[in-house]
């Protein structure tokens, strides 16, 4: 663009007050002068009829206009009266010239402020219809380059991923753009970079580029890069400034809604895992000869791991489950799912299977599922043989598992065996309990036994088996509530930190 | 909880204090991958100012156990306080680690 030529603010009222100054300068020659004239250090700007030649007097009046000495001459008057009028008109000319100049700057303000104005209504009006952050972007860029009249553009965004949109073609590397970034966070500032220096930043040659930082919650979050044939004024670079607020204030709306809409789904696809994995689990208690059989399960508010199963099938003894998966989660869900189907599924297949041949079995199966994801299962299994009034069962880990016989004292019926998944080999053996009238086997998870008060203590063993002994007179179903009961009392409203789990089975 | 690593000759170290629960895991699950992920990786976690450990730190525990003896070294334990004791003795961790009472002991069985 070329630069338009300076012209002397005494012209641009000339030229606008021509008709004022004619009556002004007929007015001298009506007094008797020979001629009016306007005179500044480059020569002569106007006169009135014209300038005399030769030798000619006249008297003259000094003013300054912008900072410039200008002088009014008439010629041929020398009287003191015409001298005084003619400082006076001078004083007037430099009075009415300073209004004009500012007239004209305030029209200049007035017409940029416009033109921000619908820049910005623009922006936020392409932008606004925009949900995604790239597609939010790409209309910034659009915008901003036809505010600048830009050869090229690219917008660059410090999330994860970095997000980076450019046009016409990516021609700055992702790399080059991070380093402006941090240097526009260095300064705190916009940079300019000159056509010289492009070829370091990777920026298109022979343009001059300006870099302005977008905040996002008062952090440098992006930039914005123009780059354009001429160099960039101050006017260009307050509307860029003016554009980046807006558009920060936008991604910083639309990030917020981005994260709420992440974790509305997140907590919606969690509640399908939880209510998935409620499921999962028996809908119904079985009817067992001999034995009076409750269950419940109390989710934490992450999914967990916990699982409760029962096989009853016609002809083959009563089988239950108790395991727990280490961790929460949804990789915590889908192997306690698959752990469950296992056993289901080794239940079935093998031939009277005894508890410790199920686990052996769940252990070579799912061993290497267990190791790629990390994790473990304890996982308690017991076998109920009607006619023998026995207990058969096997522990790869697990506890709580309480047996109270009648009228005695409450044990821990410890594991033998490592959890599922923790060595290529799990040796565990079956153990086997006279299970008779009014003996009771409790197989709770861990979650029981860690619940914590506000105080950060556990509740522990000791005052589980006490509490379990104090209750053995109940049925299965109220020793369920009752032990829920106690550990929410202990609780104290603390929260709920792991799943609690427990199968309660009584001898009748 | 408190994490300190260091070296012994070629054996890695991470003294630990607190509770080592979920929210401890992330920074020790860092450090233990860094140590599991070559030949011959060899481990002691130090646990003498430990006073609890939850199920989220004991698989922690077993998957950097396994690495290091698929990488043909081993993750050993020492100094467990009786009550941390007692939870590996419940889960029968303790048949799957090899533990030691100080981390001398520990040392001298990996050397």
């Amino acid at each position: 663009m070329i630069a338009p030529p300076v012209v002397h603010p005494l012209q641009r009222f000339l030229d606008d007050q021509r008709p004022r100054l004619n009556n002004l300068a007929q007015a001298w020659l009506m007094a008797g002068a020979e001629a009016f004239g306007i005179y500044t250090a480059d020569g002569w700007l106007a006169a009135w009829p014209a300038v005399p030649f030769g030798q000619a007097q006249g008297l003259r009046a000094p003013f300054q206009v912008s900072g410039k000495r200008a002088e009014l001459w008439v010629f041929g008057l020398f009287d003191a009266a015409s001298q005084a009028r003619l400082e006076v008109d001078a004083d007037l000319v430099q009075q009415l010239t300073s209004l004009n100049t500012d007239l004209d700057s305030m029209t200049v303000e007035l017409i940029e402020t416009q033109d921000q104005l619908l820049a910005l209504y623009g922006l936020t009006d392409s932008m606004r219809n925009q949900l995604r952050v790239d597609k939010a972007l790409a209309a910034l860029l659009s915008e901003s380059m036809g505010l600048m009249r830009a050869a090229s553009a690219s917008v660059f965004l410090n999330d994860t991923p970095p997000i980076v949109v450019q046009h016409p073609v990516p021609l700055v590397a992702e790399t080059m753009l991070s380093r402006l970034l941090e240097q526009v966070n260095a300064s705190g500032n916009h940079v300019i970079i000159v056509p010289s220096d492009a070829p370091s930043y990777g920026l298109p040659l022979q343009k001059f580029s300006l870099v302005e930082p977008i905040y996002v919650h008062n952090q440098v979050t992006g930039i914005l890069c123009i780059s354009k044939e001429g160099a960039f004024n101050s006017p260009d670079i307050k509307l860029l400034r003016a554009v980046c607020d807006q558009a920060g204030a936008h991604l910083e709306n639309l990030l917020l809604y981005q994260n709420s809409l992440a974790q509305a789904r997140i907590q919606t696809e969690m509640e399908l895992a939880k209510t998935v994995q409620l499921n999962l689990l028996p809908q119904q208690l079985p009817l067992v000869a001999g034995l009076d059989v409750s269950a419940a399960t109390l989710p934490a508010s992450q999914v967990g791991g916990d699982f409760y199963d029962y096989t009853s099938d016609p002809g083959l003894p009563f089988l239950f489950t108790v395991g727990d998966v280490t961790g929460k989660g949804i990789p915590a869900a889908m192997l306690m799912a698959m752990t469950r189907t296992m056993i289901r599924s080794k239940t079935r297949m093998l031939e009277q299977a005894s508890p410790a041949d199920i686990i052996g079995a769940l252990n070579d199966e799912m061993y290497d599922d267990f190791t790629v994801i990390g994790m473990f299962a304890t996982v308690f299994i017991g076998q109920y043989l009607h006619e023998d009034h026995v207990l058969y069962y096997a522990n790869a880990g697990h506890s709580p598992v309480i047996f109270c016989p009648a009228g005695g004292t409450a044990v821990l019926l410890e594991a033998d065996g490592t959890p599922i998944g923790v060595l290529p080999t799990c040796l565990c053996e079956n153990q086997a309990i006279y299970f008779n009238q009014g003996d009771l086997l409790i197989a709770g998870t861990d979650g029981f036994s860690e619940a914590t008060n506000p105080q950060g203590e556990l509740f522990g063993y000791e005052r589980l088996l006490q509490l379990v002994e104090s209750v053995a007179y109940q049925s299965a179903a109220e020793i369920v509530q009752t032990l829920y009961r106690a550990i929410a009392e202990f609780g104290a409203g603390s929260a709920q930190d792991d799943d609690q789990t427990v199968v309660v089975i009584k001898g009748v | 909880m408190d994490l300190k690593t260091r070296m012994s000759g070629n054996v890695a170290i991470a003294e630990m204090n607190g509770r080592f629960d979920a929210l401890e895991v992330p920074k020790v699950s860092a450090w233990l991958d860094t140590v599991t992920d070559r030949e011959d990786s060899r481990i002691v976690v130090n646990m003498t100012g430990v006073t609890f450990v939850d199920s989220t730190a004991l698989s922690l525990l077993v998957k950097g156990m396994k690495r290091a003896r698929q990488h043909n070294g081993d993750l050993t334990l020492c100094g467990l306080q009786k009550p941390v004791k007692v939870i590996f003795e419940l889960t029968r961790l303790d048949k799957a680690f090899n533990m030691y009472e100080d981390e001398g002991d520990a040392l001298h069985a990996l050397l």
